[in-house]
């Protein structure tokens, strides 16, 4: 008698939790789902308000690939961020090797130069970003748009990668020096592999903000040449000047979440392996 | 046949002086081990050895010729860290191969010597395996494996056996006196341990605060410690200690002195060798009687032994099955630890007599230097 109530009592209160877990859940996710679903809705279907729509079409995906720009822009999206992301991964892993590693005067002052830059708002690094971009003549081009990005994912990166490399075992590099390596045979050999998990992650999170980066791409592009998908999504332009096509909009953005889905999927096995297991002691 | 040389050496870490001006000399082919408490610069002297740490004064000479200026690598003395420090993403194979790999020796020797060495240490089953997927004792042969590839002129291990558990670590240390005996190289191994050091080394030396205590035979140390602090730190159980005072001198070899319990003995010190610091051997001065636990005997109730007898009352026993040892107080507040055999069966709060031999006794004067001379004290 009593123990059922317990079992009874138990299940209610596991309820109660699994209903505020879906209700977290959908919180979280309405905006996602939303934008997916819209993607899928067809003329005016698109200002209905039902949670579940009545009728799907792929009509606003076919609308995008026939337009070229959009083509365009993914391309350039692909090559800005892809550039941004090897680019500053290499700057990124010296510099946090020697800033990590290599006893040198005013270390912590970089360092801190480094953290303090991260926080600055885009903004306020925009109209100077522009007169440099002005002077090297490189306004509106593909180039411009990397080298801007460099000032927000180079920082990032040198800072995380710098915690990582700090986390390497002194031991490790001590064994190789005995060994007989060089700086360079370290950096490569031992410190590269140990922390390529952490590189990828880092990689990635400079990836995405690369990829969706909005503001900067706005300034320094013009024309469809250089533009990336998200200034180009903004670009998209309905059949009269009044009219936003929201369907459209929604399926490009769908579309264009669909690498980063792709690249964290065959990345996460990376992502979680562990660092130095094995390493020292147990 | 490699010796290290260490002149004057000195070390510093941002004005903290670490090690204090050592000259030591470390024999070709043998083992010395380098104990001493935590912090008193044992790793550091090893990091100095191998070219990790640069001396702030001093030379360092392997086989005569000074190192000093030479990168870890051109002196080609191979280390083995506590902490194993094995490549984490390298198999056991590449582990070992690495420092021949950036020598530049070519495939077929690589594969050769790791091979061998693998064989040497039994790992040879495991060269596919990353170090995540080893036991600590196998850990532990691959980074011996790492250093024996390179066939160094020395090796250096900085407490190799500290992170294994006990019975392991009995294990591995037979292994190691069988390595050493078939790689015969020069070795230095760094210990805490000084059940390790009496058995692997061929000479121990003891360090305090970044200077050398006393360096000998395993044997040297134990039959005549130099001071206070190497007696206490040789021997397992640690020696016991009683102050006493000098009563008279009876000639120039004997002393008569009192322990603190009121019975007396003679022990023989040689006087002229010590005439020098003659303040401390005045009558009534204060001395320090060490005796280890395994010479102290209970005394036999039926034969009368000539010699002194210790009363006291048993306030501990920590028995071993074979052996016991048992924790005596003394009646004037003074505790010694007897090793006994044979019938174990020592009750707590028993009255018990003790039996030491003034020949066992070791003598220190107040300033905790050993009275008597290495040379006095027959070594069989
Ligand atoms: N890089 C360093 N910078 C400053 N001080 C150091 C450095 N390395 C060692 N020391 C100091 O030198 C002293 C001796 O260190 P060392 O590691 O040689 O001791 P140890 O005898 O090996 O001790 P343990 O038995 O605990 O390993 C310690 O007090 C330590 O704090
Ligand atoms: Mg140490």
């Amino acid at each position: 008698m009593n123990s059922t109530a317990l079992v009874l009592r138990r299940g209610l209160r596991r309820l109660a939790f699994y209903c505020f877990c879906v209700m977290i859940a959908s919180l979280c996710l309405f905006p996602f789902y939303w934008a997916v679903v819209s993607s899928f809705k067809g003329g005016t279907e698109i200002f209905a308000t039902d949670l579940i729509p009545r009728c799907l079409t792929w009509q606003n995906y076919f609308t995008i690939f026939q337009d070229t720009t959009f083509g365009y822009a993914f391309v350039n999206s692909v090559i800005v961020s892809f550039s941004t992301v090897s680019i500053a991964l290499l700057v990124a892993t010296l510099a946090s090797f020697a800033l990590a590693r290599i006893p040198f005067r005013g270390r912590k002052r970089v360092l801190c130069a480094i953290l303090s830059v991260t926080m600055f708002p885009q903004v306020a690094i925009l109209s100077g970003m522009f007169e440099l971009i002005r002077v090297l003549d490189l306004y509106n081009q593909r180039s411009a748009l990397i080298l801007s990005y460099m000032t927000m994912t180079v920082p990032f990166t040198t800072w995380t990668l710098t915690s990582f490399m700090r986390e390497v075992p002194k031991e490790l590099e001590e064994a190789a020096i005995i060994d007989g390596a060089g700086s360079f045979t370290i950096l490569t050999k031992i410190f590269f592999p140990i922390v390529s998990p952490a590189l990828v992650t880092t990689g990635l999170l400079a990836f995405i903000a690369a990829w969706n980066e909005f503001l900067f791409a706005l300034t320094f592009t013009l024309t469809d040449k250089a533009r990336t998908v998200p200034v180009a999504i903004a670009m998209l332009s309905g059949a009269s000047q009044h009219e936003l096509p929201w369907g459209n909009i929604m399926a490009a953005s769908v579309l264009v979440t669909l690498p980063l889905v792709a690249l964290v999927m065959i990345f996460q096995r990376r992502i979680i392996s562990g660092l130095t297991a094995g390493a020292i002691k147990g | 046949m490699t010796t290290i040389v260490l002149k004057d050496v000195t070390k510093s870490f941002k004005d903290h002086p670490i090690i204090n001006g050592v000259n030591l000399t470390i024999e070709g082919n043998a083992c010395t081990a380098l104990v001493g408490p935590s912090g008193c610069g044992k790793s550091t002297l090893l990091r100095l050895i191998c070219g990790l740490e640069e001396p702030t004064t001093g030379e360092i000479y392997v086989d005569g010729s000074c190192v000093n200026r030479l990168p870890p690598v051109a002196r080609g003395i191979a280390m083995v860290f506590q902490s194993y420090a094995l490549y984490p993403h390298m198999t056991v194979f590449d582990n070992m191969a690495f420092a021949l790999k950036i020598a530049g020796c070519s495939k077929t020797d690589i594969a050769r010597r790791v091979q061998h060495a693998a064989k040497t240490l039994k790992v040879d089953h495991l060269l596919d395996r990353t170090p995540k997927q080893l036991s600590g004792g196998q850990r532990q042969r691959v980074a011996i494996g790492r250093a024996i590839v390179r066939h160094p002129k020395a090796f250096l291990f900085d407490e190799p056996l500290s992170n294994l558990d006990a019975a392991l670590r009995l294990q591995m240390r037979y292994e190691l006196a069988r390595l050493k005996a078939e790689l015969n190289t020069t070795m230095v191994y760094v210990t805490h341990d000084q059940g390790e050091a009496m058995t692997l080394a061929d000479t121990i030396v003891i360090m305090r605060e970044g200077a050398i205590e006393q360096q000998g035979t395993p044997l040297e140390l134990y039959r005549s410690p130099k001071n206070l602090f190497v007696a206490s730190f040789i021997g397992s159980p640690t020696m016991n200690f009683l102050h006493a005072i000098i009563v008279a001198w009876q000639d120039d070899q004997h002393l008569n002195i009192r322990l603190r319990s009121g019975e007396t003995l003679v022990v023989q010190v040689p006087y002229e060798a010590l005439k020098w610091k003659e303040s401390l051997l005045e009558e009534g001065s204060e001395l320090t009687v060490g005796i280890r636990p395994e010479n102290l005997t209970e005394a036999s109730s039926r034969r009368k032994q000539a010699g002194t007898h210790l009363k006291g009352r048993v306030s501990l026993v920590e028995n071993l099955g074979h052996e016991a040892y048992v924790y005596v107080s003394l009646p004037v507040g003074e505790h010694v630890k007897v090793r006994l055999t044979g019938n174990c069966n020592y009750a707590i709060g028993r009255d018990i007599s003790l039996f030491l031999r003034s020949e066992d006794c070791h003598i220190f004067d107040s300033n905790g230097e050993a009275m008597r001379g290495l040379k006095e004290i027959p070594l069989c």
